[in-house]
């Protein structure tokens, strides 16, 4: 195939060659004005950076985090993260299971769900 | 825990309107059918409903502006209601004042609760209270429980 490109450029003279070879430059290129890719760019890019911190929040624990984070007042601190702040009626977070800290769905009609058992500090 | 009034001063706040709804549900129910222990601190109370009756249901927990409020009614079942759901929380109490219910706990072979559940009727209809492990099923040699209840007077 590589072999058929150049043997056919050996055929035409300089004005055609150039004019073969740009345009496969502007197809290759085409994709940096292409709006579908620059969506995708921006949606890898941010979808990438946003489990990253997802991530990086969680791994904070249950006193820390600022998405899952739980108030504990007897263990003296921590603050409801976003997605569990107990103004909404349903809660993803941490959240304690008698003894045991656990990461669980809470929904003020239906009950909790328990996910995994989470060490605490 | 205290077992006096304690809403005199404490400052207005979430936390506050509970307590004075806490004390207000449990002194218009019969005399002596219920003790109400309270420990306000400055950003959450807890509270404990222990009944005269042994048979009927304990209910225990923390209510606070940041935490919302989480209870645990009888044995094991835990629940955590939202702010907004305050009424629900004292429709509850209420439910369990005049009720008798069942509460089934499944526990893990290493004494875990797995699954707890128990089932009210709050103005015709039914509710359920507790939660579940994810997957409790699939835990070995698990072992049931019912305990039931009885209500208030």
């Amino acid at each position: 195939m590589v072999k058929s490109y150049y043997a056919g450029l050996g055929y035409l003279n300089d004005d055609e060659r150039i004019r073969f070879v740009a345009r496969g430059v502007v197809q290759g290129a085409g994709a940096i004005g292409d709006w579908r890719f620059i969506v995708s760019f921006y949606v890898a890019s941010f979808g990438s950076a946003a489990i990253d911190e997802v991530i990086a929040d969680y791994s904070a624990g249950p006193l820390e985090s600022n998405l899952f984070g739980r108030f504990n007042p007897a263990q003296g601190g921590g603050f409801p993260g976003f997605l569990n702040d107990p103004s909404y009626p349903i809660r993803l977070g941490f959240g304690w299971d008698g003894v045991q800290m656990v990461f669980r769905l809470s929904v003020d009609w239906l009950g909790h769900v328990d996910f995994w058992s989470v060490p605490f500090p | 825990m205290s077992t006096r009034m304690l809403t005199t001063d404490y400052p207005p706040s979430f936390e506050r309107n509970f307590l004075v709804r806490l004390e207000t549900l449990i002194q218009v129910l019969p005399p002596a059918s219920a003790d109400l222990q309270t420990r306000p601190e400055t950003d959450y109370v807890a509270f404990r409903i222990l009944p005269t009756n042994q048979n009927s249901a304990a209910i225990e927990g923390q209510a606070s502006t940041q935490g919302g409020i989480a209870f645990k009614v009888g044995r094991a079942t835990t629940v955590e209601l939202s702010r907004p759901s305050e009424d629900h929380f004292f429709q509850i109490c209420e439910a369990i004042f005049r009720s008798h219910f069942t509460e089934f706990i499944i526990y893990s072979s290493k004494g875990r609760v797995l699954y707890s559940r128990i089932a009210l009727e709050i103005n015709g209809r039914k509710i359920r209270l507790g939660g579940h492990q994810l997957f409790w099923w699939l835990f070995p040699n698990r072992r049931n429980e019912q305990f039931h209840y009885q209500p208030y007077y």
